[in-house]
């Protein structure tokens, strides 16, 4: 999970804050909320499963520039193979994948009925999200 | 309502038209929606930035074929100068930059609501998928 750090400021004012609090409410109210939460709680307490995340990470790291050009030897290609399978067939990171998806469709959904409203972008992502 | 809307529960629904509305009445959005009315409805506008384009074509196709003036050239620069500062523009692309700033000021707070990156979430692109 990411999350930008925090740059408070006076300039919203009291209305915009109780909405933005109602919005905060609604959104940390929903099935696909707690969802998430419950997915990366559960992905946070299963070592195996991170340690099998690390691995697969690690290795891609190590093989970047080979992944890149396609050109990953028979030995390393079978190795990955076999991590990616650690990780996706993994049930308890399925579901935090899972979960992660379903509440970034109500993100979006959100995001959007905002958008339409305002006739203008309400939230623009900046940068990368993985890093 | 609409499609999108309908995706979302009634209690979304509702704090989104309560957020939209208290943005859209208030504060930098507020004033880039008036600044938008203005600059869509003002006839001057209109008049100027159509003579632009209208140079702006006619330059490029003289610069394709050879046959551009300097004439033609300090015109469209003249035209710019006057887009750059004719007074609704101005005001306009001031109150867009000014909005932009503030929602991204307001999707910070939403992060730290909520205990997430609300953007990362809420943009349809992935850059994990």
């Amino acid at each position: 999970m990411t999350n930008t750090p925090v740059q408070t400021t006076d300039t919203i004012s009291p209305r915009i804050r109780t909405a933005l609090h109602g919005l905060a409410v609604a959104l940390t109210e929903t099935d696909e909320f707690h969802r998430f939460e419950q997915a990366g709680e559960a992905l946070q307490r299963d070592t195996s499963a991170r340690q099998s995340i690390d691995g697969l990470q690690a290795k891609e790291k190590d093989l970047e520039v080979l992944l890149m050009l396609d050109a990953v030897p028979e030995e390393d290609r079978t190795e990955l193979e076999r991590l990616r399978q650690a990780v996706y067939g993994n049930p308890v990171i399925v579901e935090y994948v899972e979960a992660q998806q379903a509440l970034m469709t109500v993100c979006q959904a959100t995001n959007d009925a905002l958008s339409t409203r305002l006739g203008m972008r309400f939230a623009l992502k900046r940068g990368g999200c993985c890093g | 309502m609409n499609t999108i809307e309908l995706s979302l529960t009634e209690g979304l629904q509702i704090a989104v038209t309560e957020l939209a509305d208290a943005l859209m009445e208030t504060g930098p959005v507020a004033d880039f929606k008036r600044a938008q009315s203005r600059y869509d409805t003002d006839a001057e506008v209109r008049a100027l930035i159509d003579e632009y384009r209208a140079v702006q074509v006619t330059v490029r196709a003289h610069e394709t074929d050879g046959t551009v003036t300097r004439a033609e050239i300090d015109q469209l620069r003249g035209l710019y100068q006057r887009v750059q500062t004719q007074e609704t523009i101005a005001a306009f692309a001031r109150s867009q930059r000014l909005s932009t700033h503030y929602l991204e000021q307001v999707v910070y707070e939403l992060n730290d609501l909520i205990g997430l990156d609300f953007a990362s979430f809420g943009t349809t692109a992935s850059c994990c998928s």
